[in-house]
Formats: structure tokens, C-alpha cells, sequence
């Protein structure tokens, strides 16, 4: 007669106290094995599944589609059935007490009229005449990632002081490049955008900040995260390293990043901890918008459409008012906005086989190789000594690339 | 010879009184049979009791030596035996109880026999039938249990030859003395011409049931000069002449003239001087009869219905365990009640085995049980009879109505019968016409009987010990086959929730959990899951959301309640499983209509007219469910 496990609602993501039981797979009474999944938790950002240890009788102390909170026991593994079911009595009680009851002239009208049953939660019986007198606006219910969501924006816009400004990028030179430089975003700005942003912000350290009891707190590193919205909720995803690697390990993450959300497997350590957001609603057609900052945060990139017949892209940001202003952040897009205008093809004369040297001569900077060069048609590697007196090669692009 | 006389001179005098019509109602004079009580009467000791039937005169004068309030009675003044309310018939003086139903007090003797002797106080209890009793069913069923649990019963019959006016040789086949004989009983025989004989073959016979605790049977020969009641009398003028001759008292009027005239006067003046005084005594105030008694107000304050993990039938036998450990006085009694069976449904079960001497298991025998179980309550046990099937409760019918209802204002408030009767009624298992019914509305609306039904939402130990605590009058526990194995509260319809009341009978109240109900249902007993399994349906297609009152109590009932929500709902509507035509719905729907004026709609949902038949299908049509409770409600809101 004893419990020999219980499961409690576990705190990953900062600054969420509950999470929603999205789904149970078993009853209470139920024999499971260990190792079973058992119920899946849902935060804001992803979904957790719930693996049991123990051999037992499963009770569940927690209802489908209901919010627990954090700390709060979920699930206990009993060893006999008689306890697991024990407590059925209480839950029978509060089960009655859910479940809207619809008559059938109140389905069909509501059928007629678009009503989703969820405007009528909490009632307990809903008729054809409440239906008609319904006033509410047609609304969907917000499902619970889409209230921390919320949760999560709100604080950080609710101060009122943020402020967008954009810029216009010149695309066609980028693109040129982008096309024979890239194998999977071939027509994006995006993998160059993270790749400069990244290493912009260590100029920019007010960018990689965020506002906190008036205080300004500054993160110790860069994390960019991507936002990414498509089939399951918009999550934003840690690009981790963005301002040490290549642009074509940056295209790479992103690509994986992606996956991992689709199939997902994203974890709490992927969705949580970014310092600035990048978010690319290029393929989306949006001439111009205003993305709004997430938390610990004090700015957010975004990246409209390409105009074709202009050949250039808008870029905005939205920042916190309270951590940096406007001509501070014109500056930044300005430096951006130069480095990304810079990726351009020489018109150069390709180079004569008898001159090429080893692929292991890299950029120090970009890490592209000769050969990579060689394909884009630039001119080769350039000698330098750093500040500390070492040696370095360095690519013309990165010689543009900073000051 | 002088208290013979004392009762002839009553007699005629009552006779003659009757006739100048100071007396109401009819009379039964014993006149030619004095001898007998005064032969028996003279025995008997403080704590016997004498059960005696319309011919009562005589064994009442004898055996309280008193004429005074006798006459008083037949007069109708409140200084009457039983003030006036019980007449000649109806007679209650301390351990004398008559009545006149033929044979009806003949197992309620035998029950008080059956009290006298667990009290072990060595009393008898006699009873007097006539010879025309002797074609009453009861006076057999309890003769066998006379002689199966060895009572202390002395039966006398005065044989007069005639029942009123039809001669014996057309009522009675064979010979009495052998059916005594057959039952195993002792019997005595002697007559009222030959006294010696008589006066020692009565202390014999009394003396043996005394003695062995065991019934006896006293033929006693007689012949009664006057005729049955009032009128002429019909029979043979020269067997009347004949009769009248050998009568001893005229025999002693004839040698002893003298004497005769002496004891005559005297008895006369003293009656006269009684009847004159009593001629302007006042009758019984109708104050002091019979109050309408609203009844103290019902707690109404509500708390939630919990869920049991035992099941009804469990909790009944329960309850019985604990009540019978606590007090000594409760008799459980019924068919087949022993252990291992412990009853048909089991209600009994382990009882017998604990309580060996208080679980009486009875013979198929329901009108006498019922005598029993009221004699055992009016001699101060707390009698639980428990009727197998709802259906044979016919068969207890005189016992309930004639007896145990009357027995508290017939004898002017003297004695109370806290009888309490336990059937299970309800169909719904295939048992076919005579064991699925449900006959409630047969039991309800009589007299000083309050009638109950369990249900699946209260705890029946609530109720059982409101009867055991709280009753002091007859009460009828109609139970359910099909519910005895369900849980207390076990189903739960959505959004709604479960109250009941903190009445001493709970009424049970469910409403949706926020909206407003629009319509009533009342129910109780077995029909309360079928009507909680038709609110889904009754919502869904009619919209409509009741709010459901399940009684506890249906005789009488408290209308506060169902009131309450009709005067908001304006829906009315009875769900009952017995038949509709005069039934409990019937009755609460009229008063209802007399409370609010009858501006409500109202259907009362029941069964068929028509027996109810075995086949599963048909037997679903017959009873009312689901559907037709949701047709009816349709129609009504149309």
C-alpha cells in the first residue's frame, strides 16, 4: 500500500509557474510499466513527455488540457490498484462539474454561426436561445502557449517606451552571393543577417541588454535566437556560437533548428536564454513591421520581404526605450546595413590554377577557405598582423567587414 | 349467578336504549352466553389481556366488573370508554381490545401472546371468536404459529350455531375440534347450560396454557337468545322458546323468584340512576379527536449528497445490526429470513445468527404476520416485518388498514402501534405480473400511517432511524429490488449538483449548477436513476434543465419544497413506477394546482394500465423510462 513514485510539474523555463497537461495516455487505475510515456506537458515553448520509472497502478492527479502548477504532484505510481483509484470520488465531483452540455438546436445554430463550443466554457448547459444571445466576439480559445506567449511579450511592451526603426538594404549584391555561397537558403538574407548581427552586438553591448527594476542588466554573452512559427506556435530558438561560426555553419543551424521544431524535439535549453532575436518574415511578403522584444531582452531584429524591383530589403528593430535610443540603435542598423551591402562579387579576373595554394589557408575572421574564394571569385587572402602581433590571413569581405 | 345477571340486566337495558334510539350505531348483545366470560374472565391475573370481537359486552363486564362506562360509550359520551369514538364494537380498557373485523383480532392476540412471552412474565392472552369466525383465513394461519412457537393463547370460540343469521350447517364443513387437532393444539369442550362443568373446564383450559405455554383451544356451546344486532329475529320461534328454557338464568329467575327479583331491582335502580346522569353528559369535542396538524416546518437547510462505497442493501442490514445490538425491543421478522439465506434479498443477512431471539422467521402466512407484528408493537416491542415482494402486501391489507391504522383513535388515543412493515416493490427484472409491481399507491393516504420510500440518493440508515426514533405510529418502508445493490449516489449526471436536505425524511434536490431549472420533476423510489438518466436526453432534444425533487417521505408529504420550485419553473411534472390513475401523482399535482392556483403545466409520467408482463420488451413499454418520460415532457410544451 505505498506510492512508488510520484511525478511533480518540473520548473525548466525561467519565469513560468505552471504548465498545461496536454495530453494523459493512460486512466487512473491503469497498470504501467516503467519506462511508459505516460502524459505530455506543454510550456509556452515545447512540449514535454512524462516517462514513469516504476512498475505500478497509475493515478493522475491532473486533468487533460488543465493547467498544473509548478512543484504541484501530477502523478503518483502506486503499487496496488485500490489506491490508485481512491481518490475517483473527489475526482468524479470535480468531473461533473466540467463538460459543457450542448442540446442539439444550440449545435446546430452554432454550426450556423461559426461559434466554436469553447466561447461557452464554464457554462454548464447552453441552449439555442443562449446561443443567439450570445454577444462575445468569435473568438478562439488562447491555448496556453499562446498565453505565456503573451505572458512572456507583455511585460517588456507593457512599459509603452519601445520604438522601431528601419533601414533599407541593398539586396542584389548579397543575393548574387548568397545564390553561390549557400546550399540551402540560396535566396536569403537571413544566415548573413545572424552571421553580422552576432558579431555586431559585441559594439553594440546596450543591444544585448535588457531592463530590469531600473537597472540596465547586460548579458555576459551572445545568444542569438531565431524566431520560428510554423505549424506549432511561435518559438524562438537558440542559434548558439552565431558570432564564432561561418555563415554556412549559421545556414546549417537555422536548417536544423527548423527541423528540431518541426519534429519536435526541441528541449528547454533551446527555447530559453536568448539575448537578442532575429526574426525573418521574408518569405511572408510583409513589406514592413514591427516585431515586438521578448524577454530579457532589449531589442528584436526583423527582416521584411525582398522587393524584387528594388532590390532591397527592409530591415526594422524594435527596441526598449528605457536601455538605448534611437540614434544609438540608427547606428547600429547603419553598421549593419554597410557590412551586409559590403557581400559583394568582384568583378576580378578568376584566378590561374597554377596559383592555388592549399585549401587549409583560411580566413581568420570567416573562416572561408581559398578555395571558397576561389569559387566566389574573390581575390585571395590577405597577410596581416594583429594587434597582438600575429600573423593572420584575412579575406577581403572581412577586410570590408569591420572597421 | 348475581354477575350472569348483572350482565343480562346491561344488556337489555342497553337493548331498550337502543331501541329509544339514545344509542348511535348498531349493538351486538351477548344476551344466553353471559356464563361464558364470566367462567373465563374470573382467571385471569394482572398483565393477561383479552381480545374480544362485536359480541363484547359481556366479556368486557366480566372482566373490568365495571358497566358504567360501557353504557357511557354506547351513549357516545366522552366519558365513554373510548369517548364515544369506538361504540359497542370498539372496546379499549386497559388489556381489553375488541374490534370488528371477524378474526382480524385473532393474530394481533397471538402477537401480544408472543410479547407476553419474551418478556417472560407468564401472562396469557385470551381471545374470543364466535363459530362463523371460523371461516376467516387468519384464525388458521395463526393457530399453526400458535402452536409452531408454543404461545401462551387461549382461543375460546362460543359456538352459537349461527353467523347472524346463515346456519351453521351452511357455513362450516367438518368438525371444528379436529382442525384444532390438526394444528397440534390442546382442546377444551364445554357449554353454558352445564356451569359446574364450564367453571372447571375454564380454569383447566387457562391453567394449561399458563402452565406449558402453550395454545389451547376452548369450544364453548352457547346459545344466544337475542337476536345478532338489531331486528327481528329470524330464526326457528320454537328452537328459540326451546333455548330459552334451559337458559340458567331463567331457570334461576324460576326457582328462585325472590332472588331473582332482588338482585333485578337492584341492578335495575343502580343502571337507571347511571343512565339518567349519563343522558347529559357531553360528547368528545372534535378538538380533542382529530387536529389538523400542519406539522412543525421541514429543515430545509441543504448540504451536499456524498457518494457510499457500500451498497443500499448493505447499509439496510447495517443499520438493523446496529439498532438490534442497542435495543433489546426490535423484533425482525419475516420469510425466510434465517440464516444462511438471511432473506430474499439478503436484507437479513447475519442477523439471525446474532440476534437468534429477535429474528423471528415466519410461515407464508402475510395477513397474520402483520397481526403479529401489531400485536408485538401495541404490548410495547418495536416490530420490523419484513414482506418479500412488494406484491403479496395485498394479503396484509385488513392487518394495516383495519387494525394497526385504527387502533390509536379508535381507543381514544389509549395505545399506539409503532408496526413497522418493510417491502421491496419495482419491475424491471422479467418477474411478471405479480412480483414486479408497485402497489405504493394503494398504501398511501390511510389513516395514521406514515409511508416511506428509500431511494439511490439517501443514505437509507438516515431514514431507518428517523422511523426507529421518531415513529410511534404504523409505517410503511417500500424499498427496491433493482436499487438494493447500488451505491448511494453513485451516478452523477454532468453539471449538476447533488443536495440533500436535513430533514428527518431528506429530500433530495438536484439542480443544474448555474443555470436557472425550467422545469420540476418529482420522484422517489426506484424511478430516481431512470430520471437521472433521462436530463441528458431532456436537455439535448427539449432544452429543458429540471430541477429534480426525490421525496423520502411520500405519505405525508411535505409540499414546501416541490412548491418552491414550481413557483419557479411552472412545470410540473410526477414521475412515479405504479400506474397513473389515482396515484401519487395524482395527488401531488392537485395539491399542487391548489397552491398556485393551477396556473402550471403539469404531466404525471407512470406506467401502463395493464399488468405487467415478463417479456423484457414489452415490460420496458409497460413501465415508464427514458423515452417516455422525454415523450410526455415533449407533448406537455407544445
Amino acid at each position: 500500500m505505498s506510492v512508488l513514485q510520484e511525478i511533480k510539474v518540473f520548473k525548466e523555463i525561467a519565469n513560468e509557474d505552471r504548465s498545461t497537461v496536454a495530453k494523459v495516455y493512460f486512466k487512473t487505475g491503469d497498470r504501467v510499466s516503467k519506462g511508459d510515456a505516460v502524459a505530455e506537458l506543454s510550456t509556452s515553448k515545447a512540449v514535454f513527455v512524462v516517462e514513469v520509472e516504476k512498475d505500478g497502478y497509475i493515478e493522475y492527479l491532473c486533468k487533460e488540457g488543465e493547467d498544473a502548477a509548478v512543484g504541484a504532484v501530477i502523478i503518483r505510481i502506486h503499487d496496488n490498484m485500490k489506491d490508485a483509484g481512491k481518490d475517483k470520488k473527489k475526482a468524479q465531483k470535480a468531473g461533473a462539474a466540467a463538460d459543457t452540455q450542448f442540446s442539439s438546436s444550440a449545435l446546430k445554430l452554432m454550426e450556423k454561426k461559426g461559434l466554436d463550443k469553447s466561447v461557452f466554457t464554464g457554462r454548464d448547459f447552453v441552449s439555442a436561445d443562449d446561443v443567439r444571445n450570445f454577444t462575445g466576439l468569435k473568438s478562439g480559445k488562447i491555448d496556453k502557449a499562446k498565453e505565456l506567449e503573451i505572458e512572456s511579450l507583455r511585460d517588456v511592451q507593457s512599459a509603452n517606451l519601445n520604438c522601431t526603426v528601419a533601414v533599407y538594404v541593398d539586396t542584389a549584391r548579397i543575393l548574387e552571393f548568397a545564390g553561390g555561397y549557400l546550399k540551402i537558403f540560396t535566396d536569403s538574407v537571413l544566415p548573413f543577417v545572424i552571421f553580422e548581427t552576432a558579431r555586431l552586438l559585441k559594439k553594440y553591448p546596450l543591444l544585448n541588454a535588457f531592463y530590469s527594476d531600473g537597472g540596465i542588466v547586460y548579458h555576459d554573452d551572445v545568444m542569438i535566437g531565431l524566431a520560428i512559427d510554423i505549424d506549432y506556435g511561435l518559438k524562438v530558438v537558440n542559434l548558439p556560437g552565431a558570432e564564432t561560426k561561418s555563415v554556412k555553419e549559421i545556414e546549417s543551424d537555422i536548417f536544423n533548428a527548423a527541423n528540431r521544431y518541426i519534429d519536435r524535439k526541441l528541449v528547454a535549453g533551446d527555447v530559453s536564454g536568448a539575448t537578442f532575436t532575429i526574426t525573418d518574415m521574408s518569405k511572408e511578403g510583409v513589406a514592413f513591421f514591427t516585431p515586438l522584444i521578448g524577454k530579457r531582452q532589449s531589442a528584436i531584429l526583423g527582416i521584411s520581404a525582398i522587393d524584387d524591383r528594388l532590390n532591397r530589403v527592409t530591415l526594422t528593430l524594435t527596441f526598449d526605450h528605457r536601455v538605448t535610443d534611437g540614434r544609438h540603435t540608427a547606428k547600429f542598423l547603419a553598421d549593419l546595413k554597410a557590412r551586409l551591402e559590403s557581400y559583394a562579387l568582384p568583378l576580378l579576373r578568376p584566378l590561374s590554377p597554377a596559383h592555388q595554394v592549399s585549401g587549409d589557408k583560411k580566413c581568420y575572421k570567416c573562416m572561408a577557405t581559398l578555395d571558397d574564394i576561389r569559387k566566389n571569385g574573390g581575390t585571395g587572402l590577405l597577410k596581416m598582423v594583429d594587434r597582438d602581433g600575429n600573423e593572420k590571413l584575412v579575406c577581403e569581405l572581412c577586410i570590408l567587414g569591420w572597421e | 349467578m348475581k354477575e350472569a345477571l348483572l350482565i343480562r340486566r346491561v344488556e337489555e337495558k342497553l337493548f331498550e336504549l337502543f331501541s329509544q334510539g339514545k344509542t348511535h350505531g348498531t349493538i351486538h348483545t351477548c344476551i344466553g352466553q353471559e356464563f361464558s366470560a364470566i367462567a373465563f374472565t374470573r382467571h385471569l391475573v394482572k398483565g393477561d389481556f383479552i381480545f374480544s370481537n362485536h359480541r363484547c359486552h359481556g366479556h368486557y363486564i366480566s372482566y373490568a366488573k365495571d358497566y358504567h362506562r360501557l353504557i357511557a360509550e354506547l351513549m357516545g359520551k366522552e366519558s365513554g370508554l373510548c369517548a364515544g369514538v369506538g361504540s359497542s364494537q370498539h372496546l379499549c380498557d386497559d388489556n381489553f381490545f375488541s374490534n370488528g373485523i371477524q378474526g382480524g383480532m385473532v393474530p394481533v392476540a397471538a402477537g401480544v401472546a408472543l410479547a407476553r412471552k419474551l418478556a417472560k412474565s407468564g401472562n396469557i392472552v385470551i381471545v374470543f371468536i364466535g363459530d362463523g369466525t371460523l371461516g376467516e383465513g387468519v384464525v388458521y394461519e395463526t393457530m399453526n404459529m400458535a402452536s409452531l412457537w408454543r404461545l401462551p393463547l387461549l382461543i375460546v370460540c362460543e359456538n352459537n350455531y349461527y353467523s347472524q343469521y346463515t346456519k351453521q350447517s351452511l357455513n362450516l364443513a367438518g368438525d371444528i375440534l379436529k382442525r384444532v387437532e390438526a394444528f397440534g393444539i390442546t382442546s377444551y369442550k364445554s357449554d353454558t347450560w352445564n356451569l359446574d362443568i364450564l367453571m372447571k373446564s375454564a380454569a383447566s383450559s387457562i391453567k394449561y396454557v399458563r402452565d406449558n405455554s402453550l395454545p389451547a383451544f376452548h369450544l364453548v356451546d352457547t346459545y344466544r337468545l337475542y337476536p345478532h344486532s338489531k331486528g327481528d329475529d329470524h330464526r326457528d320461534a320454537a328452537e328459540l322458546k326451546r333455548y330459552k328454557e334451559i337458559d340458567p338464568i331463567n331457570i334461576f329467575s324460576k326457582e328462585h323468584p325472590q332472588a331473582y327479583k332482588e338482585y333485578s331491582s337492584q341492578i335495575d335502580s343502580q343502571l337507571d340512576k347511571v343512565i339518567k346522569e349519563l343522558v347529559s353528559a357531553p360528547e368528545l369535542d372534535m378538538e380533542d379527536y382529530y387536529k389538523d396538524d400542519c406539522g412543525s416546518p421541514e429543515n430545509t437547510v441543504y448540504e451536499e449528497i456524498e457518494q457510499s462505497d457500500s451498497r443500499q442493501v448493505e447499509l439496510i442490514n447495517n443499520f438493523f445490526d446496529k439498532a438490534m445490538k442497542k435495543d433489546e425491543t426490535i423484533i425482525f421478522m419475516g420469510e425466510d429470513i434465517l440464516e444462511p439465506y438471511g432473506g430474499a434479498f439478503k436484507v437479513a443477512k447475519g442477523l439471525s445468527e446474532k440476534y437468534p431471539d429477535r429474528v423471528l422467521p415466519t410461515p407464508l402466512s402475510e395477513a397474520s404476520i402483520t397481526g403479529i407484528a401489531n400485536g408485538l408493537a401495541i404490548a410495547g416491542f418495536r416490530p420490523f416485518l419484513e414482506i418479500m415482494f412488494g406484491d403479496f402486501m395485498t394479503l396484509c391489507m385488513d392487518q394495516i388498514i383495519n387494525h394497526a391504522s385504527k387502533f390509536y383513535h379508535m381507543y381514544n388515543k389509549k395505545v399506539q402501534c409503532p408496526v413497522v412493515i418493510r417491502t421491496p416493490m419495482g419491475g424491471r427484472r422479467g418477474y411478471g405480473p405479480t412480483h414486479s409491481q408497485t402497489l405504493d399507491k394503494f398504501l398511501v393516504g390511510i389513516d395514521n400511517v406514515t409511508v416511506v420510500a428509500l431511494n439511490t440518493l439517501i443514505d437509507p440508515r438516515v431514514i431507518y432511524k428517523t422511523v426507529l426514533e421518531k415513529e410511534k405510529d404504523p409505517v410503511i418502508v417500500i424499498e427496491n429490488k433493482a436499487d438494493y445493490a447500488k451505491r448511494i449516489a453513485a451516478k452523477r449526471i454532468k453539471n449538476y449538483r447533488y443536495e440533500k436536505s436535513a430533514a428527518d425524511y431528506p429530500v433530495a434536490r438536484l439542480r443544474p449548477a448555474a443555470s436557472e431549472p425550467n422545469a420540476t420533476i418529482v420522484t422517489y423510489g426506484g424511478m430516481v436513476d431512470i430520471v437521472l438518466d433521462a436530463v441528458g436526453p431532456l436537455f439535448m432534444e427539449l432544452e429543458i434543465k429540471p430541477e429534480i425533487i426525490v421525496l423520502s417521505k411520500i405519505c405525508p408529504i411535505d409540499y414546501s419544497q416541490i412548491l418552491i420550485s414550481v413557483l419557479a419553473t411552472r412545470r410540473l411534472y410526477v414521475v412515479e413506477e405504479g400506474s397513473c390513475f389515482a396515484a401519487i401523482g395524482s395527488e401531488i399535482i392537485s395539491s399542487i394546482a391548489e397552491m398556485t392556483g393551477g396556473d402550471i403545466t403539469a404531466r404525471r409520467i407512470s406506467a401502463l394500465p395493464v399488468p405487467i408482463p415478463a417479456v423484457r420488451s414489452l415490460e420496458d413499454m409497460v413501465l415508464p423510462g427514458v423515452d417516455s418520460i422525454v415523450e410526455k415532457i415533449k407533448e406537455s410544451l407544445k
